[in-house]
């Protein structure tokens, strides 16, 4: 797995985001890109440049499905959401997202799940 | 003269369905999230006038800590975690794998821990619903308010859209993790058209 990677948190929560920095820094990776809201996430995406995105869908301003609309074609997105109904599992797949964790998680799933995307 | 809904049997199994699996479900999510076992002690569904609906919100006593949030995707509702100050802070130190004891004021980083509570509790329960009456709801983003503003969020909500007569479904389920003395109330609120949309 690619630890330095560079990989943007978007979450309006900062406990959850802080959650899964933690996560993270454990497997070794250092850069971090957070945001708390949709519109910010698209911004800090166009400026940063991350290699990948943990994306909320529950996030004020604009959700986590617009963002994934508007940059999943070009960026590795991984869904990290408490929405865990099928259909919107589908639809962030559809738009492009490589992963989908429905909170809660545990630790192991979230490394593994990014494992799959930073090879 | 009130319009006193009274389901169908089969509506009646349907709700009874949603409330059995939500609360089971909850319960999984709450325990995962404490990282301690937790149950749910209470797990029920009552139709009752919108106007009474706020009576259903029980409150513990002393200070109690309320997080709210909207229901989107057409269905009017609401969506309220309650529990008293002292849960509140064994729940913060669960939460962050800390001693508990650790926390003695809810600072910004707790409420953010207990508003993702609601999320991730509300987003289990409406799962169920899902799974049970393909119904999928959304729900906007969580806030906190104090205990005094419960039933003018429950009214502003639930009256928006809703003719007089109209009557409200409320779903409960309290979650008590013995270990560490924790209750909280998680309670989901819809005007009475949920049923009507559930029956079709």
């Amino acid at each position: 797995m690619n630890t330095k990677a560079k990989i943007l948190i978007a979450d309006d929560s900062a406990f959850m985001r802080k959650v899964l920095m933690d996560i993270l820094k454990e497997e070794g990776f250092s850069t971090f890109v957070e945001c708390a809201t949709g519109k910010e996430c698209v911004a800090k995406f166009e400026a940063e440049k991350p290699d990948l995105c943990l994306l909320d869908i529950i996030m004020p301003e604009m959700d986590g499905l617009e963002v994934l609309k508007s940059i999943g074609a070009k960026a590795k997105v991984i869904m990290v959401s408490a929405v865990g109904q099928d259909s919107m599992i589908a639809e962030a797949k559809q738009n492009g997202a490589k992963g989908y964790i429905v909170k809660p998680f545990e630790k192991a799933q979230v490394v593994a799940e990014v494992g799959k995307v930073l090879v | 003269m009130l319009n006193l809904y009274k389901p169908m049997k089969f509506e009646k199994d349907l709700l009874q369905r949603v409330v059995d699996k939500g609360s089971k479900k909850v319960a999984e999510a709450f325990s995962k999230l404490a990282g301690s076992v937790a149950t749910a002690e209470v797990s029920k569904v009552e139709i009752v006038p919108v106007a009474e609906a706020a009576k259903r919100i029980k409150r513990p006593g002393g200070q109690a800590i309320v997080t709210y949030g909207q229901l989107l995707s057409g269905i009017s509702g609401v969506s309220l975690l309650v529990m008293s100050r002292e849960s509140a802070l064994v729940l913060v130190d669960l939460l962050n794998q800390q001693a508990v004891g650790t926390t003695g004021i809810l600072k910004d980083i707790d409420r953010s821990a207990i508003k993702e509570t609601l999320n991730i509790l509300s987003n289990s329960y409406m799962t169920a619903l899902a799974e049970e009456s393909g119904i999928d709801l959304g729900m906007g983003v969580p806030g906190m308010i104090t205990a005094e503003r419960t039933d003018d969020i429950i009214s502003t909500v639930l009256t928006k859209s809703a003719k007089d007569d109209d009557n409200a479904i409320v779903f409960e389920t309290m979650l008590v993790i013995t270990e560490h003395k924790v209750s909280a109330s998680l309670f989901l609120l819809f005007n009475e058209r949920l049923a009507e949309v559930m029956k079709k």
